[in-house]
């Protein structure tokens, strides 16, 4: 017997197949921040059991460029070998982890993305006096417009990664920017941009056709009474990793 | 040994040779090691089914871009096989996919006066890359918002930014605009070739300040421009095709500037001009003459039913220089055309895209499915 066990582990040592991953939950925070936890809307990192949840140091104050390189260096040191990723994006960290998948390719392990609040497709309110009040005036949430974004890279060449959309339509002080936004919108995304739509205009909903390619509605096709920041947190509590959210 | 002890060594091996069984049905599907994408049956058994896929599941549906609607229930392991049944780098492409039939067309949209909500105005331009001697042609047009009523403006500041997040208010250099027109429409032309100082990829600010007898308002957008001297690289119009493993591959000649990861798009078009697919090449380019392999998926084009002569369009490319602001050095787009021979629709495998990174996700994500967490599209909220 405990020579049969023994050519059991033997086999099960040399076989040429991953030991059970390590899973990360990495968590990409929005414009002018340099993380996740804190800032407007809060943020506080998912749990889910067995896992390590990351607080990705992605800095969204002065260049998109600079938050893709970080956000891969991120993922590079996670999501490769045997390792599974999750990845929990916030409003423009959306649009971060879409440019990102699009330049560097597929090489990561990633499970999905959930997109809370996404700024993947931009926003109005960019060149506008209420980007201060509503992103924090960092010098990027200046330039994260609707071409900024759109043009800027290949939003359907993202590496066959399945992104999970959610969007709010709460209203969120000062108000006016909902003028600005077109559609429905969480205060400072249009759900043009929160559904992954790959045109822009007036959108009531998440769940109409025209995405981005491997872009989906998840959950909700609105969330009516949450604004930006009631979002940040709604992701991940969907998804099972937290409690309380509204 | 005890019994219970036997018991459970006896366990132990049943569920070793279990798992040894399992790792064997897992890797039944040989590894591949092609740089491109691979169909999952070979050329020569075109039009028997595909093998299937680790663990034994059936083929899946692929997504459909642009169509799927509603809120996806997808488990995340069938969400991944669905959205990989074509290759990362290669996808269809219909009339929907304005984004990348007019990959220069700007987004933006009118949008009412900060102060006043009963006027709209659209501050725009007829591009968003401009390259080398190219010129930028924006245009200011502001309305009453329910109908097309012009609404006089004046105005009363305009100018081109070089932006530049390191100077004092990211002011990298500024020079004024010429804006003519009348009434609520004004535009301005403006062709950075003037700005002889940049030598490399560079955002620029447009930025129009204007006035209505009741509001003021300032509007901006940016753009992309890259200065000759900054092209990294030329497609040289050097094209050839043919059918490797059941899928169409087009070899964009380039000429390269400067060597580095490049990242270049292409569309396919059928005989009757209907868009077919999209194909990406993404990988490094030395200095001298090169060439860019564009892969369109064979059942990106069986599942179409097109045949040739295809033929190609918006050809385009970027440098990627990792960190640097802006990172993507714009080549400019291929403005020839190219047509392949006439290739029937039964030159093109329908088998599923396969690969080592494919079989190891759907391994990763089984393992996760029978842990019961993260259910994402599936899970109740």
């Amino acid at each position: 017997m405990r020579t049969s066990i023994k050519i059991g582990v033997a086999l099960l040592m040399s076989a040429p197949i991953a030991a059970y991953a390590d899973v990360y939950d990495i968590h990409v925070g929005g414009i002018c921040s340099t993380q996740f936890v804190g800032g407007n809307g809060g943020g506080t990192l998912g749990a889910w059991p067995g896992e390590t949840s990351i607080d990705a140091p992605v800095d969204q104050t002065s260049s998109m460029a600079t938050a893709t390189v970080q956000l891969a260096n991120t993922l590079n040191t996670y999501c490769t070998g045997s390792n599974l990723c999750y990845v929990y994006v916030y409003s423009n960290g959306g649009a971060v982890m879409s440019r990102t998948l699009s330049i560097y390719g597929a090489a990561w392990n990633i499970g999905y993305v959930v997109a809370s609040a996404s700024n993947e497709g931009g926003s109005e309110l960019g060149g506008t006096g209420y980007i201060g009040q509503v992103f924090g005036g960092c010098y990027l949430a200046g330039h994260i417009g609707t071409s900024d974004n759109r043009n800027g890279w290949n939003h359907d060449a993202v590496g066959g990664v399945v992104t999970g959309m959610i969007g709010g339509d709460g209203w969120l002080a000062p108000y006016a920017q909902s003028a600005i936004l077109p559609g429905h919108d969480d205060g400072a995304v249009a759900e043009e941009s929160s559904g992954g739509y790959a045109s822009t205009g007036s959108y009531d909903s998440i769940c109409y056709g025209g995405k981005w390619t491997n872009h989906q509605a998840w959950w909700s096709c609105e969330y009516g009474s949450l604004n930006h920041y009631d979002m940040k947190e709604k992701g991940i509590c969907d998804d099972g990793g937290a409690t309380g959210c509204k | 040994m005890t019994r219970p002890t036997k018991l459970l060594a006896l366990g132990a091996v049943a569920v070793m040779i279990a798992a040894i069984a399992a790792i064997v049905l897992l890797r039944v599907e040989p590894a591949r090691t092609s740089a491109t994408a691979t169909p999952a049956a070979s050329h020569e058994s075109r039009g028997m089914p595909a093998e299937p896929v680790a663990l034994g599941a059936a083929r899946v549906a692929a997504y459909v871009d642009r169509g799927e609607t509603g809120l996806s229930t997808d488990d995340p392991l069938t969400a991944y096989r669905r959205a990989n049944v074509y290759p990362p780098n290669s996808h269809p492409l219909t009339r929907d996919h304005d984004d990348l039939l007019h990959p220069n067309q700007r987004h933006e949209i009118a949008r009412v006066m900060d102060d006043d909500a009963k006027v709209k105005f659209l501050f725009t331009a007829d591009r968003y890359f401009v390259i080398g001697d190219g010129a930028l042609h924006a245009t200011l047009d502001v309305h009453k918002d329910g109908d097309a009523t012009p609404v006089p403006v004046r105005i009363t500041g305009a100018y081109a930014v070089v932006l530049d997040p390191s100077k004092p208010d990211a002011v990298g250099m500024q020079v004024p605009l010429a804006f003519t027109g009348a009434g609520g429409s004004w535009a301005a032309t403006f062709a950075p070739a003037s700005l002889t100082q940049l030598s490399r990829q560079t955002t620029i600010g447009m930025y129009v300040e204007f006035e209505t007898d009741h509001a003021r308002q300032h509007a901006h957008f940016d753009f992309q421009y890259t200065p000759a001297s900054g092209i990294p690289a030329r497609f040289t119009g050097e094209l050839r095709d043919e059918i490797v493993d059941g899928s169409l591959v087009i070899h964009a000649g380039v000429a390269v500037a400067r060597g580095g990861r490049y990242l270049i798009d292409c569309n396919l078009y059928d005989a009757s001009d209907e868009p077919v697919g999209w194909s990406r090449f993404q990988g490094d380019l030395a200095e001298g003459a090169a060439t860019a392999d564009l892969q369109f998926f064979g059942k990106v084009i069986a599942d179409a039913k097109a045949s040739g002569p295809f033929h190609i369009g918006e050809l385009r490319g970027a440098r990627f220089d990792p960190g640097v602001d802006p990172d993507l050095e714009q080549m400019p787009p291929f403005a020839g055309s190219y047509a392949t021979a006439a290739y029937p629709a039964s030159a093109f495998s329908d088998a599923d895209y396969d690969s080592p990174q494919k079989q190891q996700m759907i391994q990763l994500l089984s393992q996760e499915q029978a842990r019961g967490v993260h259910l994402g599209a599936a899970g109740s909220r």
